[in-house]
C-alpha cells in the first residue's frame, strides 16, 4: 500500500461533502435564508435520514444535492469532483412524486431508460426487463398499463420509487417519500425500502441514500445516521449514530433502543416544533 | 407574499415599464424604417403619419364622436344581455326543468355566430342604430348565460348544505350562497362577452351602422386615408385593451377572493 | 323520457309557432320553406361549394397560426426574457379584432384567398398563443426537473416532457382559435361582399342573397349550415383533445 492510496482511500470516505453550504432565496436586498452554514459528510452506502420541522430547508438541501440548485455560498462535492447541475449517478424521488401523467406506469417508470443515460447500452429487451423487475419489486404488477391519475397515492409513491430504482443511480435521493401515506402501508413501505437498498447485504453493495422525513420515527428506523436540522434558517443541530442492529423489522421498532433514540431526537428539536406550530 | 416588501416592487414595475417602452419603441422604428423604404404612402404610411392622423381626428372630434357612439352601443347591448342572461343563468344553473328547457334551443342557436345574423338583421332592422345593437346584444347573450350558468352548478354542494343546516330559506341561500360562488365565473365570462361583442361591434358597423369606429375604418379606406385608417384601428386595440382593464378590475373590486383566477 | 320531452319542447315550440306566424306572408321564411331552399341549393351545388370555399380558407388559415403560434408559445412560456421582451407587443396587438384589420387587408392583399387567409390566420394566432404560453408556464417545475436529473438532454426534454405536458393547453387554445377563426371568414366574407365585390364564400354567399337576390329563406339556411359547421369543428376538436390527451381525467 502506496501513501497515495491512503489519501485515496480517505477521500472516498466522503461520498458526498457538503463543505459551509448556504441557501438564500429572493431578492438581494431582502434576501429569505432557507438554510446556513451547513457542512456535513456523506459516507459511501449510508443511509443517511435528515429530519426538521416544515420549512426549515429540507427540500433546498435535496435540491442542492442533485444540482437543480446553486448554493449561494459553500462548496458541495461528490467522490471528490464539485457538483455542478444534475447527473444520473444521483437519482431523485420528489415530494410530489413527479409522475408523467401522459405516460402509464410502465412509461413512466422506463422514461429514464428510454430518454435517459441509464438505458444507454441496454437492449430493448433488456429494458423491459429491468422495468418488469423493479415493477415487480415495488407490487405494481397488473397495474402497468394505468395512468397515474388512475392510481391511489400509495401506487404513485410506488412508481416513483420504482422510476428511481429503475434508473439504479448510486445514490438516491428522496424527499419525504412516504409522506403522504396513511400509517399502515408507509411501514410496509419503510420495511421494503430497507430490503431494496440491501440492508441484508453487506455495507460496500449498498446504495447511499439521502433520505428526507419529518416523521422522527421514520428516520431512526431507516437510518444509520440521522441528521436533524433547526429552522429559519435551517441549520445542522445534531448528528446521531443510529447504532440499533441490521437487519430491522417490526422487533426493532418495539425495541428500547429505538424507543429511546427517538426521545433523545424529540428531545432536541421539541422547542422549536412548538414554536414553528405556535407562530 | 410579500416578502421582498415595496422598494422591490416599484423597481420591479418600473424595469416592466422600461421593457414595455422599449419594446414598443423598436416596434415602431422597424415600421417607421419599412415605411420609409415601400415607395407607396398608401400601402404602408409611417406611424408619424398614423400620430398625425389620430391627432387630427381627435382634434376635430370624429375621433371622439365615433368612439363615444360604438362605445355606447357596446354598453347598452352589453347591459341588455347580462340582465337577461344573468337570472337566466342563474336558473338554468340550480334548477334541473329550467336547465333541460333551455338547453336545447340554446345549444341550437348558440354556434350561429351573431355576425352570421348581419344580413337577416339588416332585413329586419335595416341599416342604423338597432342592428348594432342587436348584434352584439346576441354575441355577448351566450356567453354570459353559459359563464352564469355553469358557475350556478358547480357552487360547492357542501356550502349550500351548510347553509341548510343553519336554517337558511332557498332565497336567502340564492342571494347569500349561489350568486357570490357564482360570481368569480360570471365576471369572467362578462370579460369574455364584451370582448366577443367589441368585435362584433366593427363588423356590424362595417356593414350595417352610419356611424362608430368600424363605420370609420371602412369610410378612410374608401377615402383612400390609409393613415387614418390606421388611426381607427389604434384606437379599436386600445378601447378594447381598456375595456379590458377596467373589467379585470371591477372584477377585482366585486369578488377579491377570486384575484387570481381567469388573469390575462 | 320526461327530461327528452322536456328538452324537446321549447325547440318545436318555436319551429311551430315560427311556421304559424310566418305563413302569413308570401316572402317571409318558414321551416317548411327553409327545408326546401337548402334541398335546392344543395341539389344545385351552390351551397357545398360556398361552405367549402369558407372551409377551406379557414383551414389554411388556421393551420399558418397554428404554425407561427405554437413555436412562439413554448418559446415565450419557456424563456422569461422573451415573454416580457414581447409581450408588450402580443398586449397591444391582441385587442385588435381582425374583422377590424380587413380595410387594411384588403388594401395589401386584395379580395381574394389571401387575405382571407390574412383575417383568420390573424384571429385564430392569438388564442393558441396565449394558451400555449398558458399552458408552458403551468408545467409543474418537478417535472421537467426529474427529467434533468435522470439525465435526459436539453431537446429531448422539451420533446419528451415540455410537448406533451403543455398539449392539452395547447389543443385548447386551438380549438377556441378554430372558433373564432370561423366566425372571422363570415365576417370577412359578408364584409367584403358588401363593400368590394369579392368571390366566394358562404359569408359573401348571405349578402348576395341581401343585397340582390332578396332571398330571405337562403339567408336563413346559409345561417343554418355556419351555426352546423361551427359544431362541427368544435366537436372535431374536441375529440381530437380526447384522444391525444387520455391521460387526463374525464
Ligand atoms: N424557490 C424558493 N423561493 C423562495 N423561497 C423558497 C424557495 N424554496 C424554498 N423557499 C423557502 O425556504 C425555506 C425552506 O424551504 P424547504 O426547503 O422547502 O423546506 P422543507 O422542505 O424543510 O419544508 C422556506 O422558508 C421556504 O419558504
Ligand atoms: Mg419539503
Amino acid at each position: 500500500m502506496t501513501d497515495a492510496r491512503m489519501t485515496d482511500a480517505t477521500m472516498t470516505d466522503a461520498k458526498i461533502r457538503l463543505s459551509g453550504i448556504g441557501k438564500s432565496f429572493g431578492a438581494p436586498a431582502a434576501p429569505v435564508v432557507a438554510v446556513q452554514d451547513l457542512s456535513l459528510d456523506i459516507r459511501p452506502g449510508e443511509f443517511l435520514t435528515i429530519v426538521g420541522p416544515s420549512g426549515c430547508g429540507k427540500t433546498t438541501v435535496l435540491n442542492m444535492l442533485a444540482g437543480l440548485e446553486t448554493p449561494t455560498t459553500g462548496t458541495m462535492t461528490l467522490d471528490g469532483r464539485p457538483i455542478r447541475g444534475p447527473g444520473a449517478e444521483r437519482g431523485v424521488m420528489f415530494q410530489d412524486y413527479a409522475l408523467f401523467p401522459w405516460k402509464t406506469v410502465r412509461g413512466n417508470i422506463g422514461f429514464g431508460l428510454v430518454h435517459g443515460p441509464a438505458g444507454a447500452g441496454l437492449s430493448a429487451a433488456e429494458r423491459e426487463e429491468r422495468v418488469r423487475r423493479v415493477i415487480e419489486l415495488v407490487g405494481l404488477t397488473g397495474s402497468e398499463e394505468k395512468y397515474p391519475h388512475q392510481l391511489s397515492g400509495g401506487m404513485r409513491q410506488r412508481v416513483a420509487l420504482a422510476r428511481l430504482m429503475a434508473n439504479e443511480p448510486q445514490i438516491l435521493l428522496m424527499d419525504e417519500p412516504l409522506a403522504a401515506l396513511d400509517a399502515q402501508t408507509r411501514i410496509i413501505l419503510q420495511d421494503e425500502l430497507l430490503r431494496i437498498w440491501g440492508q441484508d447485504k453487506p455495507a460496500a453493495q449498498r446504495r447511499t441514500v439521502v433520505y428526507i422525513t419529518h416523521s422522527i420515527d421514520e428516520a431512526v428506523f431507516l437510518a444509520d445516521r440521522v441528521v436533524v436540522l433547526s429552522s429559519h434558517p435551517g441549520r445542522l443541530k445534531r448528528i446521531v449514530e443510529i447504532d440499533l442492529p441490521r437487519p430491522r423489522d417490526d422487533a426493532t421498532r418495539l425495541s428500547k433502543g429505538f424507543a429511546d433514540l427517538c426521545q433523545s431526537i424529540w428531545q432536541s428539536i421539541r422547542e422549536e416544533a412548538y414554536r414553528a406550530t405556535m407562530t | 407574499m410579500t416578502r421582498a416588501g415595496a422598494p422591490w416592487e416599484f423597481l420591479r414595475w418600473f424595469g416592466g415599464v422600461l421593457i414595455y417602452c422599449r419594446t414598443m419603441a423598436l416596434f415602431l422604428l422597424v415600421w417607421h424604417l419599412a415605411a420609409e423604404a415601400v415607395p407607396n404612402k398608401l400601402l404602408l404610411p409611417s406611424p408619424l403619419a398614423v400620430a398625425q392622423a389620430l391627432r387630427e381626428s381627435w382634434l376635430d372630434g370624429e375621433l371622439t364622436a365615433n368612439a363615444g357612439i360604438s362605445l355606447l352601443r357596446l354598453l347598452v347591448s352589453v347591459a341588455a344581455a347580462a340582465l337577461l342572461a344573468i337570472p337566466l343563468g342563474l336558473a338554468m344553473g340550480r334548477s334541473k326543468t329550467v336547465g333541460d328547457l333551455l338547453e336545447w334551443p340554446v345549444e341550437l342557436l348558440r354556434p350561429i355566430a351573431g355576425i352570421a345574423w348581419i344580413p337577416l338583421a339588416l332585413f329586419i332592422f335595416g341599416i342604423g342604430q338597432r342592428l348594432p345593437i342587436f348584434i352584439m346584444f346576441y354575441t355577448a347573450f351566450f356567453p354570459l348565460l353559459l359563464g352564469t350558468a355553469a358557475g350556478a352548478q358547480s357552487v360547492d354542494r357542501r356550502l349550500i348544505a351548510a347553509a341548510r343546516t343553519m336554517g337558511l330559506s332557498r332565497g336567502t341561500i340564492m342571494r347569500q350562497v349561489v350568486v357570490p360562488a357564482a360570481l368569480p365565473s360570471v365576471l369572467v365570462s362578462l370579460r369574455l362577452a364584451v370582448a366577443a361583442s367589441w368585435t362584433a361591434v366593427v363588423a356590424a358597423e362595417l356593414v350595417g351602422a352610419p356611424s362608430g369606429l368600424g363605420y370609420a375604418i371602412e369610410y378612410y379606406r374608401s377615402m383612400l386615408a390609409t393613415p387614418t385608417v390606421m388611426a381607427f384601428i389604434a384606437a379599436i386595440g386600445m378601447l378594447g385593451f381598456l375595456t379590458d382593464r377596467a373589467l379585470r378590475w371591477l372584477g377585482d373590486l366585486l369578488a377579491p377572493w377570486a384575484r387570481a383566477e381567469g388573469r390575462r | 323520457m320526461n327530461r327528452l320531452a322536456l328538452k324537446l319542447l321549447l325547440p318545436i315550440l318555436l319551429l311551430l309557432a315560427w311556421e304559424l306566424l310566418a305563413s302569413g306572408s308570401a316572402r317571409a321564411p318558414r321551416p317548411s320553406t327553409v327545408v326546401q331552399a337548402a334541398a335546392a341549393m344543395t341539389a344545385s351545388g351552390d351551397l357545398p361549394t360556398g361552405l367549402a370555399t369558407s372551409l377551406l380558407r379557414v383551414f389554411l388559415g388556421f393551420a399558418t397560426a397554428s404554425v407561427l403560434a405554437v413555436p412562439l408559445g413554448i418559446v415565450m412560456g419557456s424563456v422569461a426574457v422573451v415573454e416580457r421582451n414581447l409581450d408588450p407587443l402580443v398586449e397591444s396587438f391582441r385587442p385588435i379584432a381582425a374583422i377590424a384589420l380587413l380595410p387594411l387587408i384588403i388594401l395589401w392583399l386584395g379580395t381574394g384567398t389571401q387575405a382571407a387567409v390574412a383575417i383568420v390566420a390573424y384571429a385564430a394566432f392569438f388564442p393558441i398563443l396565449i394558451n400555449t404560453i398558458a399552458g408552458v408556464k403551468r408545467i409543474e417545475p418537478n417535472l421537467m426537473r426529474a427529467a434533468y436529473t435522470m439525465g435526459v438532454g436539453a431537446l429531448t426534454r422539451m420533446r419528451v416532457v415540455l410537448l406533451p405536458a403543455a398539449l392539452p393547453a395547447i389543443l385548447i387554445g386551438m380549438r377556441i382559435g378554430l372558433g373564432v377563426a370561423w366566425t372571422a371568414i363570415i365576417a370577412a366574407e359578408l364584409a367584403v361582399g358588401a363593400k368590394a365585390g369579392g368571390q366566394g364564400g358562404i359569408g359573401q354567399m348571405m349578402f348576395v342573397f341581401y343585397a340582390y337576390s332578396v332571398e330571405l329563406n337562403g339567408i336563413v339556411v346559409c345561417m343554418v349550415a355556419v351555426g352546423i359547421v361551427a359544431l362541427l369543428l368544435d366537436r372535431s376538436l374536441r375529440f381530437a383533445l380526447a384522444r391525444a390527451v387520455p391521460w387526463s381525467a374525464p
